[in-house]
């Protein structure tokens, strides 16, 4: 198979593989949204208290998936805006879950037990209908932006829980076939994977060379000829949860979170439950002012000022410092301690590093002077500055005619532009109308 | 640096919107921009971006024409530093009026195009005729398009051209020799090497060619200069390699293949020299002689105004190639490189188009 484009970009702080310990939060603040779900069904009043595992709300968009109570504790609507609290948690012990409700099938399990929200279709990075089954599931277990979760901190135990919540999934999806995306090099969760692959028809290992986005779930399923529509996707916490669910019950409320970048004194992993506050986690190596991105620095959004806990969606938090100063005659500086998709600074002469890099455009924005950047960098083979310039226009038929839905939205394309066009953007707002489109039409 | 930083936040309010010199606004900001970086920050993803702006970008190709800069100088004397001096001057006049007339920015791309026009001209252009040219280029090749990013022609030829036909007699007696200026030349002015093979079938030899020995426009005679600057543009990314090694090797086989039957040019009545290494020698002289290195490295390649689809690029490389050859042996120019580039130039969008439509044929239909 043939690769094109990509590149990787070399940020300072890298999460290490260790579990940072858990530090008992006095409350926890449960943002009602994230990057997909909206959770504006409110299932319990203030001042309540509430057991580990208890719906707190729903979203009704989303086939009713729920926000459940990671402890027991009191609940505090007035805390924070858009957040539920809770307060005086009490460290209760597994039994004391949540009522279980009527032992539905195992779909309405994963539904209940908050892990059906991991799953996203490919076409649309929408939750799927709990009614469909795909043909394939897509499991990413690599991730090579900067900075998302690594499987060598989540499967520190193994990769047993892994393989039979895999399983559990392809016959749940009525013998989907399940493709694992691993680099190409070899590790020694590599090897326990591909062991489990050869002795297992249904499981496929998907190899791609290391860098970013060929771990991109709908990268793969166009390089292996999937139907979008019918392929989902699912990180690698998600098909654990969904083990633990179908085996013990146990609901999805806490999440392995990378915490890395620039700022980040100790870049590592930290198990925390749904609304940990942030404050906790953000040990900053100065007080400038910074941005916390949640999700990969390329394609990720920033985590607003107000949100005070971690979000359920969330996978990683990168803190860049903001650009504030001005820099002196950029354009004739030697250049040893930036690095470029080009090859136009002097750090061409040194061996790779990872830059210690801001919020900062780096540069100003102009026409785009077709540099041909863009579409070198672009994994998936189309024009980017082409397709924005039809966007631009008003022309999304004429983008689509040249591919447009070919896009998996990685935002190299806007990342390597000399004329530091967002192309990213508009894409995503192109994207998010054509599915507004979609449900509506 | 302090002070200059203060110096210009001081002025600032006098260029703001209600200021009295709100209209030098682009002027101001250009200034001030180059200095110090607008602090400006990325506002949703991609948070981080690549550190090359377009400012890099061009200067990289500055950086690449100092071989060229610099020999010509060496060859032809200070007056082409004028000469410059003069094409960034007028230039940059129009540039800037144009910004603050349409109240934007003031683009970059004038930087590469105000040192190339000087470059390609003969090294005794009168000064008004370098002001007059570069004044024509700019406006007509680039502002009245909307500006760079959206024009046809590659200003530098567009003055070029527009000087050649409006005062022949000038261009073409402004052929110094090279060092002439501090009395290491015989002679004052000197006949190219491409209408010396033209008329008198006399090749200057090719070792000649690459260091600068023979006479020609004011930055093209250096020719190791401009591979060296040529390779550099190509290995930093700036400038893509397809169009100028299409553009070069197309020329060279073009030529041969012409020396194969015989249309190189002869002296008198003797007949022409032919046979294998005649022929090669005539693909090399193509090459080397006259100004395809120059416009294949520099001119050329320039991304706006060439194809920017692969196979398009190949096209354009070779079509500049074939009709330079072809202008060279069969017209009455001596050289064919500037129009070759613009004929080209001209049919760029229509290839990208023909390229487009082939490779996306599928999409239509369904
Ligand atoms: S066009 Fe889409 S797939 Fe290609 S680089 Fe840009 S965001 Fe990535
Ligand atoms: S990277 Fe930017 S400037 Fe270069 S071709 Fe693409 S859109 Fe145009």
């Amino acid at each position: 198979m043939k690769f094109n484009g990509g590149y990787n970009v070399m940020l300072e702080g890298e999460p290490s593989t260790g579990v940072a310990p858990y530090q008992k939060p006095e409350a926890l603040h449960l943002p009602l949204y994230s990057d997909r779900l909206d959770f504006s069904l409110l299932e319990v009043e203030d001042g309540a208290s509430v057991v580990k595992g208890q719906v707190l709300a729903r979203d009704p968009v989303n086939f009713s998936v729920p926000l459940l109570a990671p402890m027991a504790g009191t609940i505090n609507l007035k805390f924070a805006e858009r957040h539920i609290t809770i307060e005086h948690l009490s460290a209760s012990s597994d039994s004391e879950t949540a009522e279980v409700g009527d032992v539905g099938d195992e779909r309405q399990t994963l539904l209940r037990l908050g892990v059906w929200s991991s799953l996203a279709r490919l076409d649309t990075n929408r939750v799927p209908d709990p009614e469909r089954t795909p043909e394939a599931l897509i499991v990413s277990v690599f991730r090579f932006e900067p900075f998302l979760p690594s499987p060598a901190a989540i499967l520190k135990d193994g990769a047993g829980d892994f393989v039979s919540g895999l399983d559990r999934l392809h016959k749940l999806f009525e013998d989907a076939a399940v493709y694992l995306v691993v680099p190409e090099s070899d590790s020694e969760l590599k090897g326990q994977l591909a062991q489990a692959a050869s002795s297992n028809s249904w499981l496929n290992l998907f190899e791609v060379p290391q860098t970013y986005p060929f771990d991109h779930p709908a990268f793969a399923a166009q390089m292996l000829k999937l139907s979008p529509k019918r392929a989902w996707s699912l990180d690698v916490q998600g098909v654990i949860a969904a083990n633990q669910a179908l085996e013990n019950n146990r609901p999805y409320t806490k999440r392995m979170v990378s915490v890395g970048g620039p700022q980040i004194n100790q870049p590592c992993h930290h198990h925390l439950p749904i609304g940990y506050p942030l404050a906790m986690i953000i040990d900053r190596q100065s007080g400038a002012e910074c941005r916390i991105v949640s999700g990969g620095v390329l394609t990720g959004g920033a985590v607003a000022p107000s949100q005070l806990g971690l979000d359920i969606e969330c996978q990683g938090l990168t803190v860049l410092e903001e650009l504030t100063g001005r820099e002196i005659l950029a354009f004739v500086q030697p250049g040893f301690t930036k690095q470029a998709y080009s090859k136009t600074f002097a750090s061409v002469f040194k061996p790779l590093f990872k830059e210690k890099r801001t919020t900062a455009l780096g540069g100003e924005s102009r026409p785009c002077v077709f540099c041909g950047f863009c579409e070198q960098a672009c994994p998936v083979g189309i024009i980017p500055h082409l397709i924005y310039r039809y966007l631009d226009k008003d022309r999304p038929e004429d983008a689509y005619r040249f591919k447009f839905d070919k896009c998996i939205d990685c935002g190299l394309c806007s990342y390597v532009c000399v004329s530091k066009i967002n192309h990213l953007k508009l894409f995503r707002a192109e994207r998010s109308r054509a599915v507004t489109e979609l449900i509506e039409g | 640096m302090k002070w200059l930083y203060n110096l210009f936040e001081s002025s600032k309010p006098h260029f703001e919107k209600r200021g009295k010199l709100a209209f030098f606004k682009p002027l101001f900001e250009a200034i001030e921009f180059i200095f110090f970086y607008p602090p400006a920050r990325t506002v949703t993803g991609p948070h981080v971006r690549d550190p090359l702006d377009i400012k890099r970008y061009m200067t990289i190709v500055i950086v690449a024409l100092l071989p060229s800069i610099c020999a010509s100088i060496y060859f032809f004397g200070p007056r082409i530093l004028l000469m410059i001096l003069v094409s960034y001057a007028v230039g940059g006049l129009v540039e800037v009026l144009f910004a603050c007339i349409r109240k934007t920015e003031i683009h970059e791309g004038f930087f590469v195009t105000g040192i190339l026009f000087p470059l390609i001209l003969p090294p005794a252009t009168p000064l008004w005729v370098v002001a007059v040219g570069v004044f024509f280029g700019v406006f007509f090749g680039k502002e009245v398009f909307g500006g760079t990013g959206h024009n046809i022609f590659n200003p530098a030829l567009v003055g070029r051209l527009f000087v050649t036909i409006a005062f022949p007699t000038i261009l073409t007696t402004g052929w110094t020799a090279p060092g002439a200026w501090r009395g290491a030349a015989d002679a004052v002015s000197q006949a190219t090497p491409m209408a010396l093979a033209k008329t008198q079938a006399v090749f200057t030899p090719v070792a000649d060619l690459l260091i600068g020995i023979p006479s020609g426009s004011a930055g093209e005679t250096f020719r190791l200069g401009i591979i060296i600057g040529g390779i550099f543009l190509m290995l930093t990314r700036v400038s893509n390699w397809r169009v100028p090694i299409s553009y070069l090797a197309s020329v060279f086989v073009m030529a041969f293949v012409i020396g194969l039957f015989g249309g190189i040019p002869s002296a008198g009545e003797s007949a022409a020299p032919s046979g294998f290494a005649a022929a090669f020698n005539f693909g090399l002289f193509n090459l080397l002689g006259g100004s395809v290195l120059f416009g294949a490295m520099f001119m050329a390649c320039d991304p706006v105004t060439s194809p920017f689809t692969v196979p398009g690029k190949f096209i354009f490389g070779i079509g500049c190639g074939v009709l330079t050859v072809l202008i060279r042996v069969f017209s009455g120019y001596v050289e064919g490189v500037m129009f070759s580039i613009v004929i080209m130039n001209a049919f760029t969008p229509l290839i990208d188009h023909i390229v487009l439509s082939m490779r996306y044929r599928g999409a239509e239909a369904s």
